[in-house]
């Protein structure tokens, strides 16, 4: 038998207190007898049972210190080896999603409680036997692996940390399962709050859940009306019992109105605030009061100032702008050959017109527009037609880090650069260098024009086409840096970066600042719950600033497939990790035996 | 303390006729036979003329028949001494049900029997080793007289018994009710010398309830009334089991001592109701008869 813990053994020193009672219990009562020649006589055969009578007489004292020693034993956690816990390998995962920060039992959660109950299990192994440890959320981490230290093991557990992500041990059996080709004969054991198929592991799950009171945000959304706001809160109580709150609006960290909303067990409610007058960025929902998991409370949402783009594309086929359209992020593109029609288009009011080869009668007045190898007498004019050039870029803020660029290219118009524009394509001739590519704002409209057709060009084939064409449409239309503000934690955000501009930046609710390797990165350190801001500086003044919300999942707030209503027979679930060899409640049984002879016993003096 | 002669007790006892037999009257002349012989109608014996005799006594007609004097003898009738001895120590004030009280009425009740028959009636109060005495009472009319005194006892004395019998008066043969609790180590002494004086003893021993079936818990400081000498035991079940053996061991003990002595015992409880006292207890006085 080993022992888990030995600090009971301090409660020894309270033994003398109960002999100490005793002694004060023991205090006498003066009563009158008509004569003592009686009692006298049975004094005398009390005494001469001595010493046993004496024992006798103290024998509930000494009952309750043995009652006293064996709840110190009890508390000791004592077990016994070799009772199902000798295997070779053990893997132990603990499952640190979102809905193991809900409240266990007082101050401490679900994952707390997995925790300990998984270092006890650590704790009570065979010496030798090896211990894999894996956290798992959405995904698995595998923490130490097949380490005989158990030491070890226990300060790799502890030193696991709670996430907000969704998910369970799923991940986490799934990657025990990968490694059961290592270890054959290995058991696992999964710490988690939620039903998990085992399979064909061998090992058991240990519940950590417990019913407990929890409300919770599903999601905060928000539209317009005229000016104002109509925001929509999603609310669940995910409890068995009725229970009213208050939900307070947000904006800005600025009390904006709040609602007092009761739920009957088990309800959703979708919370209205009409006419919210705000004009700032994030909106957020929280509410009132504790429940069994705080992070749930508060939900956020980003009023987006991004837009979506709509382009038209004029154009017979030309599969190479689709292609770089398709690339960029926040574009709606139309397209059409019909450029007879395209008055009719231009009523749409388009963000942006690219003609291929083609140029309506009526050019937009609104919108930017692109143009390949199509002539405007209106706007430009050419110097003629190149039979074949060498095109190279130059320098200007749309060939920035492809200024090195030069690519064949065959009927090339050569343009005389109007006033507002600016030359970016070159051809290098006989007649001295030609511009055969510009761009210029004319009248509040962005106009680029290129002087070739792409098929006859090797421009699609160069692998900076698609930088070049990203850097032209994002200087003729601003998609954002951000195509969704709201996601939850653990999801990735894609953030696309202007390349124009420095690398951006995102700021965390922590104020940790990360700097992004790549314009156009999928980030994922949203392991954080609040208002993450993304920025781009163009230099040490001007910049862009986006902010996106990282809001809990709604799946971690309740969990929809106990581990306790598992199906499968072969696996096991104990509310213990150590319950089938944990002499602790052998110990408890004894002691309720040993309470009940001391009660019989006293009822009889 | 309840009243020991109250109008329960009283309505009883008028109805209570009992005869109390007494092997040996030795009073003064009275209605029960005696071993003298005397003036009364019932013959007895006859015997040879002696000089001296009573010649109004001789039988002539069996100096007819024998030619010899013969004296007729008669019986002679004399009233029976009974004693009620009362131990009057503060022991005997004890008890929810007090001893006290059943002690004065069964010497109320053995009054009105012993005046009722005509015999003399000696009322003894044992109380510190002394001996408080009424003058012998006869006829009815003393038995106000009785019950008056024994009203007054109060029970506060230490117990000697030997010492205040032995300042008793106990000249004549007769009756003595002994009426204690009998906590006492030389009760047989006591019934020896009761015997030694010609008295058939009865002994009436009045114990409560709480004595045969004390009631205690937790550790208890016992204090003697009497002596105020104390005992401090924690009781448990073993303990009080082995009160219940020691309390049998001493009721049997003095049975014995009583057989032993030709003493009738008979146990009374304090709390038997007046009709119990009467009827019950002092029932088997009359069965003896």
């Amino acid at each position: 038998m080993k022992v888990l813990y030995f600090w009971p053994l301090a409660l020894l020193a309270l033994v003398p207190v109960i002999i100490f009672m005793y002694l004060l219990k023991q205090k006498a009562e003066k009563k009158e007898v008509p004569s003592l020649f009686l009692w006298k006589e049975t004094y005398h055969n009390v005494e001469a049972n001595t010493p046993w009578e004496k024992l006798k007489k103290n024998w509930l004292m000494i009952l309750q210190i043995i009652l006293f020693l064996i709840l110190i034993l009890a508390l000791m956690g004592p077990y016994l080896l070799n009772l199902g816990r000798s295997t070779d390998h053990v893997v132990i995962v603990v499952d640190n999603s979102g809905s193991m920060n809900t409240a266990y039992e007082g101050e401490k959660t679900r994952f707390d409680r997995a925790v300990s109950e998984a270092v006890d299990y650590v704790k009570g192994l065979k010496n030798g036997t090896g211990i894999s440890v894996i956290s798992s959320s959405d995904e698995a981490v595998l923490v130490v692996t097949s380490t005989e230290d158990k030491d070890e093991a226990v300060k790799k557990i502890k030193a696991i940390e709670p996430t907000y992500k969704s998910g369970n041990a799923s991940a986490g059996v799934e990657m025990v399962k990968t490694m059961q080709s290592q270890w054959p004969s290995l058991t696992t054991v999964c710490f988690t709050d939620s039903n998990v198929e085992m399979e064909s592991l061998n090992g058991y799950i240990v519940d950590v859940y417990k019913e407990k009171e929890n409300i919770g945000i599903n999601y905060l959304s928000h539209g317009y009306s005229g000016e104002k706001l109509v925001i929509l809160a999603k609310v669940t109580n995910y409890g068995k019992m009725e229970n009213a709150r208050e939900i307070t609006l947000y904006g800005d960290d600025k009390i904006l109105t709040s609602q007092s909303v009761s739920f009957a067990p088990g309800e959703s409610k979708i919370v209205y605030f009409d006419k919210v007058n705000f004009k700032g960025k994030v909106l957020r929902a929280e509410l009132n009061g504790n429940d069994a998991l705080e992070y749930d409370n508060a939900c956020y949402d980003v009023l987006s100032e991004s837009k979506q783009v709509n382009v038209l594309l004029m154009t017979e086929k030309n599969a190479y702008i689709e292609k770089a359209l398709e690339l960029m992020e926040g574009i709606t593109v139309t397209k059409s050959n019909d450029i007879a029609s395209f008055d009719s288009f231009v009523t749409q009011n388009f963000d942006l017109y690219i003609f291929d080869c083609m140029m309506p009668a009526n050019f937009p007045q609104q919108g930017n527009v692109i143009i390949f190898d199509a002539p405007n007498k209106d706007l430009y004019s050419s110097k003629g037609v190149i039979d074949g050039a060498l095109v190279e870029a130059k320098e200007h803020p749309v060939t920035q880090y492809i200024d090195e660029m030069d690519f064949g290219a065959i009927d090339v118009t050569a343009y005389v650069t109007p006033a507002w524009g600016e030359p970016f394509l070159t051809a290098d001739t006989d007649e001295g260098v030609l511009d055969v590519a510009f761009t210029g704002d004319l009248n509040g409209q962005t106009i680029t024009v290129f002087g070739f057709d792409l098929h006859n060009s090797e421009l699609p084939l160069k692998m900076e086409f698609p930088l070049l064409m990203y850097n032209i449409i994002n200087a003729n239309v601003s998609t954002g840096i951000l195509k969704e503000n709201v996601i939850s934690v653990g999801d990735g955000i894609q953030i696309n970066g202007k390349a124009d501009m420095k690398l951006p930046s995102v700021m965390k609710p922590d104020e940790t600042q990360i700097d992004l390797s790549d314009y156009r990165i999928m980030y994922t350190g949203t392991d954080q719950i609040g208002v993450y801001t993304v920025k781009q500086e163009l230099n040490s003044v001007e910049g862009e600033e986006e902010v996106f919300a990282v809001n809990f999942p709604s799946s971690e707030s309740f969990v929809e497939i106990l581990a306790s209503d598992n199906q499968n027979e072969q696996t096991d679930v104990k509310k213990s990790a150590s319950a089938d060899l944990d002499l602790k409640n052998i110990i408890i049984v004894l002691i309720l035996l040993l309470l009940g002879v001391e009660w019989i016993a006293y009822l009889r003096r | 303390m309840e009243q020991a002669f109250n109008s329960e007790f009283y309505a009883k006892l008028r109805s209570l006729r009992m005869s109390i037999a007494l092997s040996n009257a030795a009073g003064m002349s009275g209605g029960r036979k005696s071993k003298a012989k005397g003036n009364s109608v019932e013959f007895s014996d006859f015997r040879e003329y002696m000089l001296g005799d009573d010649i109004r006594r001789i039988d002539w007609n069996a100096y007819g028949r024998f030619d010899k004097l013969f004296i007729k003898l008669f019986m002679e009738e004399k009233e029976g001494l009974f004693h009620v001895i009362l131990d009057a120590s503060r022991s005997m004030d004890y008890g929810e049900k007090n001893k006290a009280v059943a002690a004065k009425r069964l010497a109320g009740a053995l009054s009105y029997i012993v005046l009722e028959n005509g015999d003399r009636l000696f009322l003894d109060i044992m109380k510190d080793g002394q001996m408080e005495m009424h003058r012998g009472m006869t006829g009815m009319q003393a038995f106000r007289k009785s019950i008056e005194f024994l009203d007054r006892i109060e029970f506060d004395a230490t117990g000697d018994f030997l010492s205040s019998l032995k300042r008793g008066n106990f000249k004549q043969s007769g009756m003595s009710f002994f009426i204690s609790d009998g906590y006492c180590e030389n009760l047989e002494e006591v019934f020896k010398y009761l015997r030694f004086c010609h008295q058939e003893v009865v002994f009436l021993h009045v114990l409560s309830p709480e004595e045969r079936d004390p009631v205690f818990e937790g550790t208890v400081q016992m204090v003697d009334c009497e002596t105020g000498a104390d005992i401090r035991m924690s009781m448990s079940g073993s303990v009080l089991r082995s009160y219940k053996k020691t309390y049998e061991d001493f009721i049997r003990n003095i049975e014995a001592t009583c057989k032993k002595h030709s003493v009738i015992y008979i146990p009374i409880s304090s709390d038997a109701s007046v009709d119990s006292l009467l009827y019950g207890s002092l029932s088997k006085l009359a069965t003896n008869n």
